[in-house]
């Protein structure tokens, strides 16, 4: 059974994404990313299968690393700046909600 | 959204997800994200570059590489290094995922022919 609930989560997680990235751009994948690592930020001290099936499957392809870098590389040849502030936005906001959620959780 | 990429992107998904779990508990938690992510950097990096049918992108970089990759678990892995005071972890950890995906996304596009 864990092996169809994590191919749901899974499938479940990157639909969102795919739907949520395609109207609203990269703001919808910033926003997908905060509220995943705060998430998987609370759901820290779960293990076994739910965090395998929640964490792992569902908020793990709910996030991205492949599609940051994507829209950093297209943000970069319209400005360096801007890409770089992207960056700078995903990786720390990122960091600091996902140390919130561990706090809480 | 069609059905058949759906169907396509659900399918990816599985795999992807499925393919950063198994490299998690095969090399370890870090090394596998870390791992999962690059790979999934090389691999967006040549389909948006050698795919041009809009189906082949779809099911390759929403569905395989953005279920590869994580966010969420970098974000935590590093978060919980910081609750720690693991300040090297998380330097030696955060530096390895920015190099290995940028790295990774130009070796995808210099494989998908880009100049």
């Amino acid at each position: 059974m864990t092996i169809p609930l994590f191919a749901l989560a899974a499938a479940l997680g990157a639909l969102i994404r795919w739907k949520i990235s395609g109207q609203w751009g990269r703001v919808g994948t910033w926003v997908l990313n905060m509220t995943g690592a705060f998430g998987l930020g609370l759901l820290t001290g779960v293990g076994g299968t739910i965090g395998t099936i929640v964490g792992t499957a569902g908020i793990g392809a709910l996030t991205t690393v492949s599609g940051v870098v994507h829209e950093l590389s297209i943000l970069a040849r319209v400005s360096r700046f801007r890409a770089s502030a992207y960056l700078l936005a995903t990786l720390v906001t990122g960091v600091c909600v996902a140390w919130l959620g561990v706090r809480w959780g | 959204m069609t059905i058949r990429s759906a169907f396509a992107v659900i399918a990816a998904a599985a795999v992807g997800a499925g393919a950063r779990w198994l490299l998690g508990v095969s090399v370890g938690q870090e090394c596998g994200l870390l791992a999962a992510n690059t790979l999934g950097c090389v691999l967006i990096g040549w389909a948006v570059h050698a795919q041009r049918r809009s189906f082949n992108q779809v099911w390759l970089t929403a569905g395989l590489c953005g279920s590869l990759t994580s966010f969420s678990a970098l974000a935590v892995q590093l978060a919980v290094g910081v609750e720690a005071h693991q300040w090297s972890y998380v330097s030696v950890w955060g530096t390895a995922s920015l190099l290995g995906c940028g790295v990774g996304f130009d070796v995808g596009r210099s494989m998908g022919g880009a100049r």
